[in-house]
């Protein structure tokens, strides 16, 4: 069947239909691959190559476990807590760097804007190198939860299921996270 | 991405005839965790009731009178309540980790922990209430053969007095909270006795019952009961009976029918 057919189907619907039938799964694959690669590439130091072989290996364990899905979760919050899941486990497996997310200078300027009320237009292009190293500066549970609320654009409860904390939690790293960004941002002198 | 992996997933899938794991398989994986928890909890209800409990039921007089071990008697007797405080603030926690959190990561360690804590202060407690320890007892006396036997009188180790033991023959069955006591060397001893008093093996000091007391002196001649207990009952004109059933020492219903063998 063509893609198309297919948007019809929620993703709960494909599941049902993938666990007798592989043919389902690759519609599903196809709506998430391209937003996984980039969180998998975010939330580790892999290479392009390296990234794409995490999703695929988070694909096939999310085929294996599909009858272990709870459909009280979206499925993109299953999907991306075995992403993690597997990402952990890659970076423990090869222990050749500490663990830490990889950004862009657009992604790094853009969770400095979203901490800070500057706007983008304000802020000098030669200060963008300052910002990426004041975001990498962070530690990283703080970017992790940045990396999902501003750039993966996840709600406060898809975070909790993601990275399995509680919202207070999420909140209150957030929150640190913020008051770390101005507070060296003023030291800086870019805010 | 650099390209479309979806056709690659499902072709793998089928070539190396992937299959989700069963229902059954997932929800047993969870459900170990859970019963191995289970046993362990159990195990620390048999142990809180069993013997934490017991050994607080003694009471600090009888463990003082009886120099006890000095750390031994402070773990024993300060363990049932630090483990009620821990109970208390688990359970605090366990209502704020519910409230806070939801869907599997409800279940991480300090949730276990509070399970756990609160299963065993509660179980054991209701054992203990329920009198858990008498019935294992009960157990062991009708299939342990000599379970219930203690040190006969004439050993000596019942006559220390000042240290809490007072061994003899009941001369006057209780009655006003107290009975009279004949000591192997034929000192009338006063004891009293109260609700706190325990006997063991559920008989009654009849006269010329011989019984142990543990307990402490309270002035010349007069001994306060913490603990009674029956001992070895010695027949006139008759050589020692070492007897396998003890049972019958303890049920004013059932005759002495025990085998005697000569001493040597």
């Amino acid at each position: 069947m063509p893609d198309a057919e297919f948007e019809s189907f929620s993703d709960i619907e494909l599941v049902e239909k993938a666990k007798t039938n592989p043919d389902f799964f690759t519609p599903l694959v196809r709506r998430w691959q391209e937003r996984l690669f980039f969180y998998v590439r975010r939330i580790s130091y892999f290479n392009t190559e390296d990234a794409e072989d995490l999703v695929q290996e988070t694909f096939l364990k999310v085929y294996r476990y599909l009858n272990d899905y709870d459909q009280s979760f979206a499925f993109s919050t299953w999907l991306y807590r075995i992403a993690r899941n597997t990402v952990f486990d890659a970076i423990r497996a090869r222990k050749a760097r500490p663990h830490d997310v990889y950004l862009e200078e657009t992604e790094a300027v853009s969770l400095f804007l979203s901490q800070t009320d500057i706007s983008k237009k304000i802020v000098q292009k030669d200060s963008f190198a300052m910002i990426v190293s004041l975001i990498q500066a962070l530690p990283y549970k703080y970017k992790e939860v940045m990396v999902l609320r501003y750039l993966e654009e996840k709600t406060y409860e898809e975070i909790m299921d993601i990275i399995q904390k509680p919202k207070g939690t999420v909140a209150a790293l957030l929150n640190r996270a913020r008051k770390q960004i101005v507070s060296e941002a003023r030291r800086l002198r870019v805010y | 991405m650099k390209h479309d992996v979806s056709e690659q997933i499902t072709d793998r899938i089928k070539r190396e005839h992937i299959i989700p794991r069963s229902r059954t398989n997932c929800l047993l994986r969870r459900f170990v965790f859970w019963f191995l928890l289970f046993c362990v909890s159990s195990l620390g209800v048999i142990f809180f009731s069993l013997i934490l409990l017991n050994v607080s039921d003694l009471g600090f007089d009888l463990a003082r009178q009886m120099h006890f071990l000095p750390f031994m008697h402070t773990a024993f007797l300060t363990l049932p309540y630090v483990l009620g405080f821990l109970f208390l603030f688990f359970l605090v926690l366990c209502v704020f980790l519910f409230r806070n959190t939801r869907h599997g990561y409800r279940y991480n360690l300090l949730l276990a922990s509070s399970i756990i804590t609160f299963s065993v202060f509660s179980l054991g407690v209701g054992a203990h209430v329920f009198h858990l320890n008498r019935s294992v007892d009960e157990f062991f006396a009708r299939t342990v053969p000599r379970w219930r036997t203690v040190t006969p009188l004439e050993h000596g180790r019942w006559y220390h007095p000042s240290e809490g033991v007072l061994g003899g023959v009941v001369t006057v069955a209780p009655s006003n909270g107290m009975f009279i006591l004949r000591s192997p060397d034929n000192i009338i001893w006063t004891v009293t006795v109260d609700g706190d008093t325990q006997y063991i093996g559920r008989f009654d000091p009849l006269p010329g019952r011989r019984v142990g007391v543990l307990g402490e002196q309270v002035s010349t001649n007069v001994f306060h009961a913490h603990m009674v207990r029956p001992l070895l009952q010695r027949q006139n004109h008759e050589p020692d009976c070492l007897e396998d059933d003890f049972e019958e020492e303890f049920s004013s219903s059932r005759r002495r029918t025990g085998v005697c063998s000569q001493r040597k």
